[in-house]
């Protein structure tokens, strides 16, 4: 008479899910058959669970966080998750706290269930040791598969075998390691190595010792270098240089010298790139080496975003990157159309200024200059501003289609000018003006003379300090514009080029944040220019109170990551740049927080509509 | 409220009296606990797949049940059974999918109610709009026992028409079908017209409903059948 009854959709949904998929149909029937359901609801706080009766949780739909006894956040969990099954795999009471964020259906299986399914399946039992084992470990520090100390040597020359014979002149040797921008020159008599020849070598060995160019590398030189086999790993090259006090080791391949290891190698790898691309952009000569080397810029970007460093680091280095392709390319000009005839000073505005680029971000600069320049004076400057403003353009920063750029003539003018262009943006605050011109208030000095910029940027603040009418229309200006929250907490999606239903990160997220903090900032007359910073120095201030800013202050972090992380995947997928996230594309639990990040600007918004614009709109 | 029940109580008594059958004596013998929450109770969640609307002309086709038992539905005890239908499934085939050759395994109408009945001892029944339900239960028990049995229905559709409306917001009836009540929830999507697949998604709906109405505070049983008419 008793039917085995099919739960058809449960079981489906089970043979779907990792690690259940491994199961035999048999045992997935039986997993389908077993299961218990329960609705956790928010309200009720954290899930209570039963330590004499320890059960394996699947989260159906909701979201959920896992801390530790200390509060230690563990893990954050969505549909497809588990947890609970410490307990059933220790037999201990583990007192993790679970927390709902999202009501939510789960999944119930008892211990006895959950060890038969372990003993149906090797690869069940071992899903559930690892994602034990892997909780535990979660921050840990290091994470032994990505660390670049696992690497072996002979991946990373640089160049090819660069020698010289021991009875060849010093001054030679100092010849080629200069053209080939070494630091050090292997020695190879009759094929085989007898030495090498560094930098420290010339200073000790030649310099300091008053010997001429003329002497033979044979006496200068260092002989029985230590050498190291190109399949061993990084890490060891490192710890046989710090044991030998070295800068260099010779790679030898079977017998063979392949190259040489200098501490700068094993530096690159470290994860110090940036410091590294910023050295080279300083030794590049020409627009058209810049530009290539500024192609390492996405490579580079893609690392940090999958690495995980927070967003306000990525926007900061490439931000620090630009600053120096901006420097370089200024020392270029400066080299090929002479020496300034007074002094200037190069300015970012926009996000540069805010210390925020990201990908795809166009170029906003301009000039202050010490004086009204004379026609041929003005020439001079124009044509430097063209050379920066073109080179920024062929290194990916395209050119500001709003033409706020120093190559505008209307942008490269003296101090006095700047300020009248400023009071009268103060002065007469029309939202549509402002528009415009808010970015002129996110301004940062890149090269030049920083007593030009300050005497401006105090100007200004001292224009905007406590200005009650030009708050207020900047105020009007910072909420224009809403987070995509619709009335019922769900999202109000824009459509894209392509007509998807998207939702725009930046003009609806990180610029609307900016907005408000500016607005705050100029209030106050507070002179940094990058939002965090912003935020940060309004704590403690009676304008906004510190909860509000810290909410603030993780919105923007949020928002900027996900845009961020969207962007890593745009990259990878080889499709255009983009501030598009269609919510489909991220999890429920993402979908959450962004919406809370997203309510936190909502009141952000409405604060700061009561305190400024009362009133007036 | 209290003449109600206990006119309900009389008349399940009144009804008692009538039974013959042992399994509706033993049914009616034990009316359920309506004092506790669902965390403290038992409910057993049903559907039916019919040949029409009609219960005087159509007949029961499919029943399908799985309880809720303090607070969580136990599938191991979910049942489903084809009922033999002296008339043939007919056009209704078209809806849930059942045609005269599956019914071969089927049961007959009193074997069914026989197995439902022992399933709902001391249990609340809960359905999507089941004022349908009870009433082809009604008229099959009039067939089988030759009298009618007295039923507690937590209705899923009742409790979601109550709390939209107090929300204040203008609704359409469409909005109340078992499948939009469970995306509103964002529970997970069921197929529709099957009798085991409706009547866990009823058991997953009232389980959420009774969270958001309830809050930190759930509503004891009698509570939420008054909230629902």
């Amino acid at each position: 008479m008793s039917v085995d009854i099919e739960i058809t959709e449960i079981k489906q949904y089970l043979a779907c899910l990792v690690p259940f998929d491994s199961l035999s149909e048999h045992a997935l029937s039986r997993a389908a058959r077993g299961l218990t359901i329960r609705y956790i609801c928010a309200a009720t706080g954290a899930v209570e669970i039963d330590y004499d009766n320890p059960q394996l949780y699947i989260v159906r739909t909701g979201a959920f966080e896992v801390r530790d006894k200390q509060g230690e956040l563990l893990d954050r969990l969505s549909e497809g998750d588990f947890f609970g099954y410490p307990s059933l795999l220790t037999g201990d009471n583990v007192h993790n706290k679970v927390t709902v964020l999202e009501d939510g259906l789960v999944y119930l299986m008892n211990l006895g269930l959950f060890k038969q399914l372990r003993d149906d399946s090797a690869t069940f039992d071992r899903f559930f040791n690892r994602a034990h084992a892997k909780r535990m470990q979660r921050f840990a520090p290091v994470d032994s598969t990505s660390n670049p100390l696992n690497v072996t040597i002979g991946k990373l020359l640089q160049h090819p075998v660069i020698s010289l014979s021991p009875t060849h002149h010093v001054s030679e040797a100092a010849k080629l390691m200069s053209e080939h921008r070494i630091s050090s020159l292997i020695i190879i008599q009759d094929s085989q190595l007898v030495g090498i020849l560094t930098d420290r070598d010339l200073r000790c060995r030649v310099l300091a010792k008053e010997l001429d160019g003329k002497c033979l590398i044979n006496d200068v030189m260092t002989t029985a270098p230590i050498c190291i086999d190109s399949s061993a790993l990084l890490f060891e090259a490192s710890m046989l240089m710090s044991r030998h006090n070295i800068h260099h080791l010779v790679v030898k391949e079977s017998d063979v010298v392949t190259g040489m290891l200098t501490t700068t190698d094993v530096v690159r790898c470290q994860n110090n790139q940036p410091i590294f691309l910023i050295g080279e952009i300083s030794r590049q000569k020409s627009i058209k080496e810049l530009a290539v080397l500024s192609k390492k810029f996405a490579a580079l970007l893609q690392r940090l975003i999958e690495a995980d460093n927070r967003a306000d680091e990525i926007g900061r280095t490439l931000t620090l990157l630009v600053d120096a392709l901006t420097k370089q390319l200024l020392i270029l000009a400066e080299e090929q159309f002479g020496q300034p005839p007074f002094k200037y000073s190069w300015i970012a505005f926009g996000s540069q200024g805010r210390v925020d680029l990201s990908a795809g971000s166009d170029q906003d600069n301009a000039m202050i200059l010490a004086k009204a320049p004379s026609p041929q004076q003005a020439d001079y400057f124009k044509a430097i501003s063209e050379f920066v403003c073109r080179g920024l353009d062929a290194c990916g920063f395209v050119y500001c289609p709003g033409e706020i750029m120093a190559q505008t003539d209307k942008w490269r003018v003296d101090l006095t000018t700047w300020q009248k262009y400023f009071s009268y943006w103060v002065a007469t605050p029309s939202p549509q003006a402002l528009i415009n011109t808010a970015i002129f208030f996110d301004m940062r000095c890149i090269s030049g003379c920083e007593t030009l910029f300050n005497s401006l940027q105090q100007y200004v603040l001292t224009e905007t300090k406590g200005n009650q009418i030009f708050i207020a229309a900047m105020a009007g200006l910072a909420v224009a514009s809403t987070p995509p929250l619709g009335f019922f907490g769900k999202f109000v999606l824009d459509r894209d080029g392509e007509q998807n239903k998207v939702l725009d990160l930046k003009i609806r997220g990180t610029a609307l944040i900016n907005d408000i903090a500016r607005v705050y900032a100029l209030h106050e007359g507070i002179s940094e220019v990058n939002t965090q910073m912003r935020l940060q120095r309004l704590i403690g201030r009676a304008i906004l109170n510190d909860k509000d800013a810290n909410n603030l202050q993780d919105a923007l972090e949020f928002i900027a990551h996900m845009r961020l992380k969207n962007q890593g995947q745009q990259i990878k997928a080889g499709i255009a740049i983009s501030n598009y996230l269609k919510p489909r594309d991220i999890s429920r639990l993402l979908r959450h927080q962004l919406k809370d990040a997203f309510s936190a600007v909502d009141e952000a918004q409405k604060g700061l509509q009561l305190k400024f614009t009362r009133g007036l709109f | 409220m209290s003449t109600k029940l206990s006119f309900r109580w009389l008349n399940r008594w009144l009804l008692g009296l009538k039974a013959k059958h042992q399994t509706a004596i033993n049914y009616m013998a034990q009316p359920s606990d309506l004092s506790g929450s669902i965390a403290q109770s038992e409910l057993l969640s049903i559907d039916l797949e019919m040949t029409g609307l009609n219960p005087k002309k159509h007949e029961v086709i499919s029943m399908a049940w799985v309880p809720i038992i303090n607070g969580e539905i136990v599938l191991s005890q979910a049942q489903t059974l084809l009922i033999k239908a002296d008339n043939g499934v007919g056009d209704s085939a078209i809806i849930h999918g059942i045609v005269d050759s599956d019914l071969k395994h089927a049961v007959s109408l009193a074997q069914g109610l026989e197995q439902l009945l022992q399933a709902m001892q001391g249990r609340v029944l809960v359905a999507h709009h089941g004022a349908l339900d009870i009433a082809f239960l009604q008229q099959g028990a009039q067939k089988v026992y030759g009298h009618k049995l007295s039923f507690q229905l937590l209705d899923t559709l009742l409790l979601e028409s109550k709390r939209l409306s107090r929300q204040g917001e203008h609704f359409d009836k469409q909005l109340l079908r078992l499948h939009r009540c469970c995306e509103r929830y964002h529970l997970p999507a069921l197929r529709a017209h099957n009798a085991l697949s409706d009547a866990l998604a009823t058991a997953q709906l009232l389980l959420a409903q009774s969270a958001v109405i309830g809050g930190a505070q759930p509503l004891t049983l009698k509570q939420l059948m008054k909230y629902s008419h």
